[in-house]
């Protein structure tokens, strides 16, 4: 049985077309990343399979059950960690995670063990009489997952759940979420941090403009630019380059610049080494480092459409 | 119904830990009813004067109830109650629809029926008890002419009964500047209950637990109906707090039925919660809401006496336009349960506050209905 099977899943906002058929299907005991930049139609997939929007075509099952016709056992079944911190700050961490593990009909010593659970796997047992307004963003962050786990539910929805938060902090929630799913849970993921996606999922789909572009294991979607390579150059300073001169070397397909590091996708077949060597002395900029990078997924995306992950 | 209560509980937890709003909530109405109270207190002076009181009459009785009734009227008019005949019976009931007399008075036969406006409940209050002491004793007589008509002679001729030393005003049920300030108060601080409603779902929707809500199993109806609680029972709180303050710290008369006048009070707070609850789903944006709310509740506040009584003003467009504000007539009938044992208006006051409160919750299941929060 699919944990998650989607059949022509269409959704409208006026003239934008949100989602544009698509059919992902998840198999239980997955990590399945959905990456994409904003506005790809992540959210509103994640939405409608909670239930919070109603699709304008197509069904979504939820572990066999169709979430229309059988909303109760759908919901029952799902925990949502949203984008956004939904969280009392006036109530204690934990009445938060006992308030909202109540909801799914949990009760008495049930919901007390539950309870504890939720908080000591996020790490905020010690914390669990104090309120939210005085956690860090972190500690928000992980109570806000400590509420979409206590009922221990089968699948498990992360709306970019590292948003915003400290490197420790998100390491934490990553080894979490692999954690939850050596437990049981499968894991719908989503995020435009490749990165996250690349270290976690067994399975990924690429999404934009609202519809899934490609879709498989990690090695299977890089193998899709085997035609291409990439090459990082780390400069003293990225002020001074011009992507558009450096595009214009020949068999140099993209350039990607974060920070001082400079992301040159070129033509596998075309040798252009010594052509981009020479821009960047030709132009004083002093090059520190320079290494060929085995492809990645916003080199997947950049490919399919022509744009960065994080535009 | 468990998450109807889980729900309700989460709602008067946070209220109760807001301290800032639950502590605004409590020492604003009693600092107004001190400041009220003191400032008004000659005001709401101890001696009535009755010469405000009008009355009209049609006297078809009989003739040992029109020579009874014509010693009720000297005694009226010893108390300078103004009496006077009406020109019909259907323009008599017209005046006093029309609120240009007190009462009016329709003798026929042996019945006695009393048409009255309520406008003042004490000037009402008063023929009352005069018609009914009227009454009893024309009742005794007439029983004792029955049964022993040898000593109707003695009683007959006792033409000069005074009424007025049967019926005396008694000055404790007059209510003082804090008794009525008390009772206005604390329904205008429940009126202004209704921002609670209105943060109730506006924060959920600003928070987005509103969204987390309804991915769990819970019904939409469940959230509305939990909120509605639990906002309820939080000014219920906050009311009991300030009533209890006013009646043993500040000596406020809140009467002997308790019961009835915490029923007229718990149905104001349904209903202002309800309005609370319905601007919040209608309106997306708080402070937009809260706006709406605070230019009506002064409106409707002045109409129904919370600052002072409208009937003082001596002007009949206000008194007429009293009538839609919903606190008039919880304020109206608290005070006749109170201080006139009179019950008339309690059954108005309710069907109006659970009517409205009505409506509200349909039109927010309504607005819930389309769409989350």
């Amino acid at each position: 049985m699919k944990a998650v099977k989607i059949d022509g899943l269409t959704k409208r906002f006026g003239d934008t077309i949100a989602l544009d058929n698509i059919n992902p299907e998840i198999d239980e005991g997955e990590i399945y990343g959905l990456l994409g930049p904003n506005g790809a139609g992540k959210s509103t997939a994640i939405n409608i399979i909670c239930g919070l929007l109603k699709s304008d075509r197509g069904n979504v099952f939820v572990l066999g059950k169709n979430i229309r016709k059988e909303p109760d056992f759908t919901k029952r079944n799902i925990g949502v960690v949203p984008q956004d911190l939904a969280i009392y700050e006036d109530l204690t961490a934990y009445e938060n995670v006992g308030f909202f593990a109540s909801l799914y009909g949990l009760k008495g010593e049930n919901l007390k063990q539950n309870i504890e659970m939720a908080l000591k796997f996020v790490g905020l047992d010690d914390k669990s009489g104090e309120k939210p307004k005085k956690f860090s963003s972190g500690m928000k962050r992980r109570l806000n997952i400590a509420c979409a786990i206590a009922h221990r539910p089968k699948l498990i929805i992360m709306d970019e759940p590292t948003v915003g938060i400290d490197p420790q902090s998100r390491n934490h929630i990553l080894e979490s979420v692999k954690k939850l799913n050596k437990m049981g849970s499968t894991i719908i993921y989503t995020s435009h941090y490749m990165e996250e996606v690349e270290a976690i999922c067994t399975k990924i789909a690429i999404m934009d403009h609202g519809k899934i572009i490609a879709e498989g294991t990690k090695e299977e979607l890089k193998s899709i630019i085997t035609n291409t390579n990439t090459i990082l150059v780390t400069v003293g300073s990225a002020a001074d380059i011009d992507e558009n001169k450096l595009k214009q070397i020949n068999g140099v397909k993209n350039i990607i610049v974060n920070e001082n590091v400079v992301k040159i996708i070129g033509m596998r077949d075309v040798n252009n080494l010594d052509k981009i060597i020479l821009y960047f002395t030709g132009n004083h900029i002093p090059i520190k480092n320079l290494e060929t990078q085995t492809p990645d997924l916003e080199t997947v995306f950049l490919t399919l459409t022509g744009r960065k992950l994080r535009d | 119904m468990m998450r109807i209560f889980r729900i309700m509980f989460k709602e008067i937890k946070e209220n109760l830990t807001d301290k800032k709003t639950m502590l605004m909530m409590v020492l604003f109405p009693i600092v107004l009813i001190l400041i009220l109270g003191f400032a008004f207190s000659n005001e709401f002076s101890q001696s009535y004067p009755t010469s405000d009181i009008q009355l009209i009459y049609t006297d078809s009785g009989s003739k040992e109830m029109s020579e009874g009734f014509q010693n009720f009227m000297k005694n009226c008019d010893d108390m300078g109650i103004k009496i006077k005949e009406a020109e019909s019976t259907d323009k008599g009931i017209n005046d006093i629809k029309n609120a240009k007399y007190t009462g009016y008075i329709l003798v026929k036969d042996n019945i006695i029926t009393l048409y009255k406006n309520d406008k003042n409940f004490i000037d009402t209050n008063i023929i009352e008890s005069l018609l009914k002491t009227f009454i009893d004793r024309f009742n005794s007589i007439s029983v004792i002419a029955r049964n022993n008509p040898s000593i109707m002679g003695k009683i007959v001729s006792d033409e000069n009964y005074d009424f007025t030393r049967v019926v005396s005003l008694d000055k404790e049920k007059q209510p003082s500047s804090m008794d009525y300030y008390s009772v206005t108060m604390l329904t205008l601080i429940i009126l202004y209950g209704a921002m609670g409603g209105i943060f109730s779902i506006g924060e959920e929707r600003t928070r987005k637990t509103g969204d987390r809500m309804l991915c769990s199993p819970v019904k939409k109806y469940e959230i509305l109906t939990g909120k509605l609680l639990g906002q309820s029972f939080s000014i219920l709180i906050q009311s009991v707090i300030v009533f209890l303050f006013s009646k043993f710290i500040l000596g406020a008369n809140w009467g002997t039925d308790l019961p009835t006048v915490f029923a007229v009070v718990l149905s104001g707070i349904i209903f202002s919660v309800s309005i609370g609850i319905c601007l919040g789903f209608i309106i997306k944006n708080n402070n937009a809401a809260m706006g709406v709310i605070n230019s009506i509740i002064p409106f409707i506040a002045f109409l129904g006496g919370s600052y002072f009584p409208i009937s003082e003003v001596g002007s009949d467009v206000l008194s007429k336009l009293s009538n839609i504000s919903p606190i008039r007539w919880t304020n109206n009938s608290i005070f006749q349960v109170v201080f006139a044992k009179n019950y008339g208006d309690v059954p108005m006051a309710l069907a109006i506050n659970l009517t409205c409160a009505a409506v509200f919750i349909a039109i927010s299941a309504m607005a819930f209905k389309k769409e989350a929060f």
